[in-house]
């Protein structure tokens, strides 16, 4: 990016739009909710702001994008509490309402976007962004700090995983 | 495998609503505009309020606690009426739910309740101030159209008629102070909206120069007098003259030349007013009372006059800078979309959506001020074997639209190069249409933004 102010901040809301619904799209198979991943995705523009704007420079702005939305991501679940139906209820939480499971019903996919909750955080993460976010292996292997090997095996192995689930889901 | 894969794709069509994209958007330009402000962060990091030291803090639209007030507001209405409902309406804009709620029920509410008519007018201006902040709000989220700049129009002139009438009463009773002050909040709120013109203008300026340089056959834009407005001369009053010329390039100038002739105005207005009183209060006579009364009314009727031009003029404003933008930003060629294809006449019909710094274009939308139509025109080759299926221009099916053979181009378009602008009158205004080839070994294809015309070629000298 240019140091240039207003093109800098072009280029910035450019990379909004470009990357916005991918970072979104994560956010909310990591959380399961429709309001957290859009706080993320708003915070995790805002982080990336912050941090150019002190003049630092980013090489794969979309990987960049990624990274902090993981981290996000990450504090989102270590600082999660475990819900009580009372808390759950005064904090807005409406019984009934998935919004996850609404939004699924759109499309046929809906099988494998439950059951891939069900394989480890580790598989879900690499198999979202090489399918669903549409990554190349380089690019995960660049967000997650990980070996294009690795991130290779990792996606045949949650692949498996996802089929052998889907599997024992339709013997059920 | 393959099947697990496919299904995994589908997952792409989740995306955030055009709303939620644009709170976001607005939120990103507010921080970025800030961004020399300490931006303070609230506890928690997902759930929170981005409070940003300056005059109004940055909310996330999406928080926890939005999320909470509406739940419990619709709460409170089913229980108790539609007394809270006003205040979830609040902050809604033109295109939103409850915003007709807000225009209709909730503002006239308030200002039936007034206590007395010093209040009432400052609530009237209030609601004049609010329309401006909605321009704004609607701008800054990308998601002002035409017809939604249109609405707000008309209720800022609605509301001026109510504000100069109540203003005119105020006037009579003797309270000019009372009117001075509500016209003053007026001005402040039309004095930070022209900032934000100006701001806007230096983008465009950059971009147009960045377009200059790059493209060496790129005609550079003409300024054009669009219109002229006369502000009518009054004896009364000095000479309150003024010519506008409406260009567009210079829009924050017009409404900065409103804003100073008022400006200008006002302490003439205050001081007439106050030498008049004094007159009264000396003789006291019947006809100077009358000829008092005469001569506030021909003031408001020249602040009434002076508030029709401000609303014309923030309206134009918006839509020729929407349009400016959209010539300026019509190379963008990502995502040209097939409508149809008319082999007889050997043309393809393309429309495109084009993103003009957050507002969106859409085919349906576009009136004359907005290309859509992109017909493609090959120069010796037949149609059939323009190469859409080759790896340069590779589509993509799609069902997003519910237009038949639609099909998306990919990115590979950005091969497609800019060559040329065209000038074209619509309705009286010059446009500039971009013109895009795409040329290799065996092809050279014009695509031609018109307005559903026929296709001109360009001249021969863009094509070297």
């Amino acid at each position: 990016m240019e140091a240039k102010p207003r093109q800098y901040e072009k280029t910035f809301l450019e990379a909004y739009d470009l990357f916005g619904d991918a970072i979104f799209r994560f956010c909310f198979f990591q959380t399961s909710k429709r309001e957290v991943a859009i706080d993320i995705t708003q915070d995790t523009f805002i982080k990336a702001w912050e941090y150019l704007d002190k003049g630092e420079t980013v090489d794969n702005m979309k990987a960049f994008l990624y990274r902090i939305a993981g981290n996000l991501v990450i504090d989102y679940r270590r600082k999660k509490k475990p819900d009580s139906l009372d808390n759950m209820i005064e904090n807005g939480f409406d019984v009934g309402f998935d919004e996850k499971g609404k939004i699924e019903k759109q499309f046929e996919g809906r099988e494998v976007m439950q059951i891939i909750e069900e394989i480890p955080d580790m598989y879900k993460d690499v198999l979202i962004m090489r399918y669903v976010d549409d990554m190349s292996i380089p690019e995960i292997a660049e967000v997650t700090g990980e070996t294009e090997n690795n991130i290779s095996v990792r996606i045949h192995r949650g692949l498996d995983k996802l089929e052998k689930t889907m599997a024992e889901k339709n013997r059920e | 495998m393959k099947n697990i894969q496919e299904q995994l794709k589908r997952g792409q069509k989740i995306s955030m609503n055009s709303n939620e994209k644009g709170l976001i958007r607005a939120t990103l330009l507010r921080t970025i505009n800030n961004s020399s402000v300490v931006i303070k962060k609230a506890t928690s990091p997902y759930i929170k309020n981005i409070l940003v030291t300056m005059k109004k803090s940055v909310v996330s639209p999406f928080s926890f606690h939005s999320f909470v007030k509406v739940t419990a507001l619709t709460l409170i209405i089913l229980i108790g009426g539609g007394a809270s409902l006003s205040f979830a309406s609040e902050k809604t804009l033109p295109g939103e739910t409850l915003y007709n709620f807000k225009i209709s029920v909730s503002e006239p509410v308030r200002e039936a309740l007034a206590f007395n008519k010093q209040n009432k007018a400052f609530i009237q201006a209030k609601r004049i101030v609010a329309r401006v902040d909605e321009i704004k709000a609607l701008k800054e989220g990308g998601i002002l159209t035409e017809e939604k700049s249109a609405m707000v129009k008309n209720l800022i002139e609605e509301q001026s008629a109510s504000f100069i009438e109540t203003a005119t009463e105020l006037t009579n009773e003797g309270y000019s102070d009372a009117v001075v002050e509500t016209t003053s909040i007026l001005l402040d709120s039309l004095n930070d909206y022209s900032e934000n013109v100006k701001e806007e203008e230096k983008i465009l300026d950059t971009e147009a120069t960045k377009l200059e340089n790059g493209n060496p056959v790129v005609t550079l834009m003409k300024t054009e007098n669009l219109k002229t407005t006369k502000v009518e001369d009054d004896s009364s009053f000095k000479k309150i003259e003024k010519e506008i010329v409406f260009t567009t390039t210079d829009i924050s100038a017009v409404i900065g030349a409103v804003k100073k002739s008022i400006e200008n105005k006002l302490p003439e207005v205050v001081e007439t007013i106050k030498e008049q009183e004094k007159q009264t209060q000396k003789e006291s006579t019947v006809n100077e009372i009358s000829e008092k009364t005469s001569d506030a009314n021909y003031i408001l009727n020249q602040k009434q006059k002076i508030c029709e031009i401000i609303a014309t003029t923030l309206s134009e404003a918006e839509i020729l800078k929407a349009e400016t933008l959209t010539v300026k930003n019509s190379i963008d060629t990502k995502n040209l979309v097939l409508t149809g294809t008319s082999e007889n006449e050997g043309v393809i019909v393309l429309s495109y959506e084009n993103i003009v710094s957050g507002i969106k274009i859409y085919e349906n939308n576009i009136s004359y001020l907005f290309t859509n139509s992109v017909l493609i025109q090959t120069i010796g080759t037949p149609l059939s074997k323009i190469p859409f299926e080759e790896k340069e221009l590779k589509i993509q099916s799609t069902e997003a639209r519910k237009i038949i053979d639609q099909t998306y181009i990919t990115n590979e378009c950005e091969k497609i190069n800019l060559i040329a602008y065209k000038e074209t009158n619509i309705l009286g205004r010059t446009n500039l249409i971009p013109v895009w080839q795409y040329k290799n070994e065996n092809h050279n294809i014009l695509i031609n933004a018109v307005n559903g015309e026929p296709i001109k070629p360009v001249s021969e000298e863009y094509l070297r």
